[in-house]
């Protein structure tokens, strides 16, 4: 890294190097039985040079030849996009927990025998097709550049689910542990799954109207999708965002607050720094409906007058930084689940949907189809609903919001309470 | 490189194995409202290595040749408890040993363009959409990938085949106070680089139909006779069918897998669905799937029943149905899938205009926006569409999803129309992506589609 940086440096004016290591393993239960163990070792690093106020990229999984590495990201430079940027000088970081080293110790026949005795739990009192998941990884990941920053991090992942499939259809009931550490789910987790699939044996397409709709954290990522492409820095600076002229306005219900944690403890992505070096900060993102913030990495900082806020990632090695929001937090509220489900006369709750990524995501306007959802009358889950659609806009429903969950769970880089939303168009029959 | 592959697998004991070298070169251009954001060819490479060692099937993949040995004993370990975990046991169908090398075919090969000429061009799009009235804005993006993948099985195949896959595609977004509208546009294909020449008065229709739609209405929630565009067919027909002939989305529902079994009626009488991947020139061309098999032209559905399936080497043994030649792997980082190569419903006989007015009302649906499926349930998102008065396009509408259902819109279907048009860039995400995923077919005519709205 130092040598491929110091050859860069003869020729370019401001270099970074990035790499990231990562080694994965899976192991998969189908209907019950083993069938997959697959694992992945992948390396990878970048070289980013700035020339002529020009960005360069380029990048190799085997690095054998570091002139023409060089060469290669001077080359991208020539055309490259305008950076009028100084990378930073990274130093001192307070600690982190992005690993665990619990990670180690993860056997696959242990993981195989604890998959075996809860697939039994399940199928004792439920005939459902169970599959079973179990996903690891440990990775490395570091940066250095010209200014003199020299950060790296080890990281572990641990991902477990169960997933109760509805007959002569893949849509089901999913639930799930992740973290840094080796989890388990728990029982309680998986009675509720076949509670909830005993219900799913009786099913309605629901009638065409509005109705309330609560979405449980599985659920809501297509919505916070829409608000992130909206406050993306890039829609911005080409002023095509709806939430251009927004900032200090309510645009959510008071009750949505959505923040970012890199630190948060129980997040597996936890970090101190992004793909840029720059530290990453807490940040308020929506403040009890009020939009305040946007993520922003080095680059649209820059070109928008803003202040870096660490939120320069790269999805891989091969890609340049761009403004990514991580660990995002959205506020608890004060009702249980099961509280809210109560309040409901008729309406739906929603498990998962399809079609998340169609249709006009920067205007916020979606329609989505129910795979996994239930009808609920009078307070009470009745049936599971199918062949219908929810449509809306993600300004109108978050501005309806009837309630929020007291308790929010973990998805990945989401930390997301299930939300009730009023008067949602529902297209059924 | 076939050589070294040998190499690395030289004492690996099994009673199946196959190796997957893959270099693949990306040249990108990326433009955003006429700034460059990226620009660069970059490489990258890596290895899979698969193993069958007593009925169980395990995979590795890794970057560095060095990292090979642990590669083979990792597999041998994964193979060893899924066997000791009485894991699935799984068998490979017979396929003939093959040696041979196969050159994309193009007219215009891409690597042979510089990165400025592609700069050139890319810019020379933006520019021009940019320039149109009401839009606001213009993200476009070149990008030609090129594959050269070299695979070596325990039985003897050594097959070395290039893929070269080329595409311009952008969004092109009309605004008006704080409205904004997306079209999408793409071209490309896998035999060339003349694919994205000479397209741009196709694109100046994308940016016509962006301004359209600030005027457009959000369609009526509800259920509708509609005729679907050829994009649009072939989205459902990926979607409705196309995921549920994959022999291994089958092979790992049991109860589906009883519902679907060849032979079974699942449209109306008059519906053929073909997977054609060797039609030449069209985006999903290739020769030998990941598992070294050649590709067939393989009838899914005939008059309305499900003859056939899509297969690797273990679904077609444990089904005991024939090998078609879809195992495909994204890259290198991947294990092939199950994928369909090129899926279409086989053209009718009626024009668009008839389609039309034997529809009399109902909604005409333009090109597609990416669809799901779920179980039985699909979604499919619409670009824009058309009302149909009287057999005639009437005012445009937006915002349209499509919610359908496995067993019923099949037999939805009232007439097939006669014209015949394959979409220029896929993306199917099963799990990896897969650019190729090709599909589209004639218009269609279906009853009883419902759509979400207000």
């Amino acid at each position: 890294m130092e040598k491929l940086l110091q050859l860069a440096l003869q020729k370019a004016e401001q270099a970074d190097v990035y790499f990231e290591e990562d080694a994965s393993d899976e192991l998969q239960f189908v209907d019950g039985k083993l069938d997959k163990a697959d694992s992945s070792l992948s390396y990878g690093i970048a070289l980013r040079v700035i020339k002529n106020g020009r960005v360069g990229l380029a990048h190799t999984r085997n690095l054998l030849d570091r002139q023409a590495l060089v060469d290669q990201a001077l080359a991208s430079a020539e055309n490259g996009m305008e950076l009028n940027i100084s990378l930073p000088l990274t130093k001192d970081l307070a600690e982190v927990q992005s690993y665990d080293p619990a990670i180690e110790t993860v056997s696959k026949e242990a993981l195989i025998a604890e998959g075996q005795r809860l697939i039994g739990y399940v199928k004792q009192r439920s005939d459902a097709q169970v599959n079973f998941d179990y996903g690891y990884s440990t990775s490395r990941v570091g940066i250095m550049n010209g200014a003199g920053t020299n950060l790296s991090r080890r990281g572990s992942q641990f991902v477990t689910y169960a997933n109760l499939v509805f007959p002569g259809t893949g849509s089901g009931l999913l639930d799930f542990k992740m973290g840094k550490q080796p989890l388990s789910l728990d029982e309680a987790q998986l009675d509720k799954l076949v509670e909830l699939y005993k219900i799913a044996a009786t099913q309605l397409v629901p009638p065409t109207g509005n109705l309330p709709v609560i979405f449980t954290p599985y659920s809501l990522h297509f919505l916070f999708s829409r608000f992130f492409v909206a406050a993306s820095p890039i829609n911005f600076y080409n002023k095509v965002s709806p939430l251009l002229e927004k900032r200090g306005q309510q645009i959510f219900s008071a009750q949505i607050s959505i923040r970012q944690d890199p630190f948060a403890p129980d997040m597996a992505n936890s970090m101190a720094f992004d793909g840029e070096g720059t530290p990453t900060r807490k940040l308020d993102y929506v403040d009890r409906g009020v939009f305040k913030a946007i993520p922003t990495d080095l680059n649209y900082a820059q070109k928008l007058g803003l202040e870096p806020t660490g939120n320069g990632f790269r999805g891989s090695h091969e890609a340049l930084p761009s403004a990514q929001p991580i660990n995002i937090c959205v506020d608890p509220g004060t009702q249980t689940l099961d509280e809210m489900i109560a309040s409901v006369d008729r309406g739906l709750i929603v498990h998962s949907l399809m079609g998340g990524h169609s249709g006009n995501i920067l205007n916020g306007d979606y329609s989505v189809g129910v795979s996994s959802g239930f009808y609920i009358e009078n307070g009470k889950l009745t049936a599971r609903v199918k062949d219908c659609l929810l449509s809306g806009n993600l300004y109108d429903t978050l501005g309806k919001v009837l309630a929020v969950e007291s308790t929010a769970r973990v998805l990945g880089s989401y930390k997301v309470p299930a939300i009730l939303c009023d008067r949602i168009n529902v297209t059924g029959k | 490189m076939i050589e070294t592959l040998k190499r690395m697998t030289a004492s690996l004991d099994a009673e199946y194995f196959d190796i997957r070298y893959e270099t693949k070169q990306v040249a990108r251009v990326v433009m955003s409202k006429g700034e460059v954001k990226s620009y660069g060819s970059n490489i990258g490479d890596g290895y899979v290595l698969r193993v069958l060692k007593d009925g169980a099937l395990a995979s590795v993949s890794f970057t560095r040749p060095e990292q090979a040995a642990a590669a083979v004993k990792k597999a041998l370990e994964n193979a060893s408890v899924l066997a000791s975990g009485h894991g699935t046991k799984r068998r490979i169908a017979p396929s003939p040993v093959v040696k041979e090398t196969v050159k994309a075919r193009l007219e215009e090969d891409p690597r042979t363009v510089s990165l400025p000429e592609k700069l050139d061009l890319t810019r020379r799009y933006s520019e021009l959409l940019l320039a149109q009235p009401s839009i606001a804005n213009v993200d476009i993006e070149y990008t030609d990938v090129s594959r050269d993948k070299y695979f070596l099985n325990s039985e003897g195949s050594e097959i070395n085949e290039e893929l070269v896959t080329t595409r311009l595609s952008g969004s092109i977004v009309a605004q008006e106070g704080s409205l904004t509208q997306p079209v999408r546009v793409s071209f490309g294909g896998s035999n060339g680089f003349q694919k994205v020449r000479n397209r741009e008065n196709e694109a100046l229709e994308k940016a016509k139909i962006a301004a359209g739609l600030l005027k457009a209405e959000p369609v009526t929630a509800g259920t509708y006779r509609m005729v679907l565009n050829p994009g649009m067919a072939g989205v459902f027909t990926h979607e409705a069918f196309g995921h549920f002939s994959e022999a291994d989305i089958v092979r790992d529902l049991p109860s589906l897998r009883e519902k679907m079994q060849i032979g079974t009626p699942l449209g109306v009488d008059f519906l053929n669905i073909i997977d054609d991947a060797t039609l030449p020139g069209q985006l999903g061309y290739y020769k030998y799937d990941d598992e070294g098999v050649a590709v067939r032209r393989t009838h899914l559905m005939t008059n309305g029943v499900l003859t056939a399936r899509l297969h690797d080497r273990f679904t077609a043994a444990d089904f005991g149905e024939p090998l078609s030649g879809h195992a495909i792997a994204e890259d290198y980082s991947y294990a092939p899938i199950v994928r369909m190569g090129n899926i279409f419903i086989q053209p009718g006989q009626y024009s668009l205009e008839e389609l039309l007015a034997a529809m009399d009302d109902g909604l005409y649906i333009g090109e597609p926006m990416g669809g799901q499926t779920s179980g039985e349930n699909f979604t499919f998102g619409a670009n824009y569409g058309y009302h149909v008065k009287n057999g005639k396009i009437a005012g445009m509408i937006r915002d349209i999803n499509i919610v359908g259902n496995l067993y019923q819109t099949l037999k939805n279907v009232v007439m097939i129309g006669s014209d015949f048009v394959l979409k220029e860039s896929g993306g199917c995400g099963k799990g990896q992506t897969n650019i190729r995923s090709c599909f589209g077919g004639p218009h269609v005519y279906f009853k009883d589609l419902t759509v979400g709205g207000k």
